[in-house]
């Protein structure tokens, strides 16, 4: 009869299999003489069965029993030599045989399917850290806590492995790489004591992710910090690898061939390797930087496997940095409306309460004038006729009770007035040509006098401003009767009114027999601050500034100094 | 002899003027309106200066001033108000000075006796 073994010899015929039989006694029968023929073809009991099974274990003595009873039975063990632990599978099958004193046992050597659990192992891990990264990337906004957690993720002993990971960003105009944040271990001794450390606290990202946020200045990543921080990179230089990578979009190890250019020889140089793992991040086709790494200490050689695995960390981590950099200006913007809204509320406020304040003042003003009026004739008369009356007058000491009185209510009223004096505005666009025209309106109502000269340039006439209608008069007025009273003869001036960029700039030029009006004007405008005499001027210019304008002093365009006054444009109209 | 138009709607008022400037040697004429006034200037070009109050009746001290000047340009104005806060008014500026009610009335006739004083081409402003 031929024995089931048969079966895996030609399903594996290349696999580390030998098939044997197991007596009763415990004792290896060969397959020949067991009944089979493919025994010697396996390679006999090369791998020394009798040696490696541990006979004397338990577990074996029951699995055996199990399969003398009929049952199948499968035992797994390791067997240890100096070199190597190698796993075996030991299958024993119940014999069809009549006399039944041995079982077939099939005997396989699992290293191969061990190491490919290792390496499955391996990929559980990069996904398990791929996962631990994403979710930590989840929970923050933080752009350095991002960037931490991508050079933890590559480098740290439960990281992807690298010795080294820097992080270069660009900037909003995408004109240069910008080094951010470094990690890693610079001398052996440094990395030595790190990794130890490490490996005897056994960290998740996690944990190793908290340590840093409880203690950001760890004085482990100085040195390349000092080196990523040193690092600005024009996108415009294409004879550099980082730049050369970023523009073609791929990632790349660099080997001495690529470092071609004085400026690449300089940062390989600052590395202190040739061999650099150089992975652009990119979000949504926007460039976000560039994640570098590399294995100085160990001098391990980096892999396309080990690019694969950071391509795709740094997809998520392209991704994390944008997210940050977006939420970023999100909030600035949640900010700015934050900010404007609470000037809206404050100006709300302060309006409903001028609104308020206004209308008492009102009332308040009128009820002072209504005191003024019968004050006046009250203080009037007694000043009036204790002027007529001998100080030694009965009446005499009463009216001079009253004059103080009077004065005295007078004073107050005078005070009180000048508090809550309204100042109402009425303030919009304005066309400054027609502002000018009504002001000489005015200054020569009813046309009884002469009128300064005016004129408009072209492209000036449909200029507008925002002001005070009233104050523009005001300051108008007042400038321009000062000027006539100094040119003795308002018709003697000429006005001008022309366009300059987005202000619009009134010339006042006087008499032409007098080459210097404009400058004896202009200094009396400039000096009017604090002059008594010449409060009006003050008023008219602290209207103009007020309204963003001013005035001067400027060569006309035949080299005659001339006095200006200027305001801005309305925009849309400049 | 100058003479003084006196315009405000408080008779107290205009006597104590009429008789305090009086006093001072003027020629005193008082009326209770601005519609008053004008007909009155109209009647008498001889006036050589008006005290005009603001807050009357029907015309204001200010459309009088406006008009007075579309008539007499040259003649001397000045307001005179329980209320300061006319200054602010780009119209008031039309007078020749602006001077708020007092008890102590040697501002009111410095003011009339400077303006008086001056020719009309050379008249000092406010």
């Amino acid at each position: 009869m031929t024995p089931p073994v048969d079966i895996f010899e030609l399903r594996l015929p290349n696999s580390q299999i030998q098939y044997f039989g197991i007596s009763r006694e415990r004792k290896i029968i060969p397959s020949h003489a067991a009944g089979g023929s493919s025994f010697a073809q396996s390679g006999g009991d090369s791998l020394g069965a009798s040696r490696i099974i541990p006979m004397q274990s338990a577990e074996f003595n029951q699995a055996l029993d199990s399969a003398f009873d009929g049952h199948p039975s499968t035992f797994r063990f390791t067997a240890f030599s100096a070199e190597r632990q190698t796993p075996f599978e030991l299958h024993l099958i119940p014999s069809r045989a009549a006399d039944g004193d041995h079982i077939t046992a099939v005997l396989i050597d699992r290293s191969d399917e061990t190491e490919v659990a290792a390496g499955l192992r391996a990929r559980i891990s990069t996904l398990d850290l791929i996962s631990q990264v994403v979710k930590a990337f989840s929970e923050t906004r933080n752009l350095t806590d991002i960037l931490r957690i991508i050079l933890l993720g590559v480098s740290a002993g439960s990281g992807l492995g690298f010795n080294r990971g820097f992080i270069l960003l660009a900037n909003e105009s995408r004109s240069h790489l910008w080094g951010c944040l470094a990690t890693g271990p610079s001398t052996p001794e440094e990395a030595g004591a790190i990794w130890q450390d490490m490996a005897q606290r056994a960290l998740s990202l996690e944990q190793i992710l908290r340590l840093y946020r409880s203690n950001p200045a760890r004085d482990n990543d100085i040195h390349v910090n000092r080196l990523v921080a040193s690092l600005k990179i024009p996108l415009s230089d294409a004879s550099n690898f980082i730049v050369r990578a970023v523009n073609d979009g791929h990632s790349i190890i660099t080997v001495p061939e690529m470092i071609d250019s004085p400026g690449s020889r300089e940062l390989i140089a600052r590395f202190g390797t040739d061999s650099i793992a150089v992975v652009p991040l990119f979000s949504r086709e926007n460039l976000q930087g560039v994640l570098l790494a590399d294995n100085l200490i160990t001098r391990k050689p980096i892999c396309s496997a080990d690019i694969d695995v950071l391509e795709i960390f740094a997809k998520y981590a392209s991704d994390a940095i944008e997210n940050s950099r977006l939420y970023g200006k999100l909030e600035q913007q949640v900010c700015r409306l934050k900010e404007a809204n609470e000037k809206i509320v404050q100006s709300r406020e302060n309006l409903i309460k001028a609104e308020k304040l206004s209308s008492v003042a009102k009332i308040a003003l009128d009820v002072a004038h209504e005191i003024r009026n019968p004050l006046t004739i009250i203080g009037g008369y007694a000043n009036s006729h204790i002027r007529k009356l001998p100080a030694d007058d009965a009446s005499f000491k009463v009216l001079e009770v009253i004059c103080r009185q009077s004065a005295r209510i007078e004073h107050a009223l005078d005070r009180f007035s000048s508090v809550v004096q309204l100042s109402e505005r009425k303030e919009g666009r304005f066309s400054l040509p027609n502002l000018i025209r009504e002001t000489i309106n005015m200054l020569c109502a009813g046309g009884n006098c002469e009128y300064p000269s005016l004129l408009i340039e072209p492209g000036a006439e449909w200029d507008m401003v925002f002001v005070d209608q009233g104050l523009f008069h005001q300051a108008l007025i007042a400038i321009v009767r000062k000027a006539s009273q100094m040119a003795s003869d308002i018709s003697d001036l000429r006005m001008r009114l022309a366009r300059d960029g987005h202000r619009g700039i009134i010339f006042i030029d006087g008499p032409d027999n007098w080459p210097e009006f404009a400058e004896q004007f202009y200094r009396m405008l400039r000096d009017s601050r604090g002059d008594l005499k010449n409060q009006d001027m003050a008023v008219a210019l602290e209207i103009l500034q007020h309204y963003g304008g001013g005035i001067g002093l400027a060569p006309d365009s035949d080299n005659v100094m001339r006095v200006y006054m200027e305001l801005p444009l309305c925009r849309e109209e400049a | 002899m100058k003479s003084i138009l006196i315009v405000d709607d408080e008779e107290e008022i205009r006597s104590l003027y009429e008789s305090e400037l009086g006093d001072e040697g003027y020629s005193t004429h008082a009326v209770s309106s601005g519609e008053e006034a004008l007909h009155f200037i109209d009647a008498n070009p001889e006036i050589d200066l008006v005290i005009l109050d603001i807050k009357m009746g029907l015309l204001d001290g200010l459309q009088v001033l406006e008009r007075l000047r579309s008539r007499r340009a040259d003649l001397p104005v000045i307001l005179n108000s329980a209320y300061s806060t006319y200054k602010s008014d780009f119209k008031s500026w039309l007078a020749d000075a602006y001077l708020v009610k007092s008890p102590n009335l040697s501002e009111l006739k410095n003011s009339v006796k400077e303006l008086l004083r001056l020719e009309p081409a050379g008249r000092e402003s406010r």
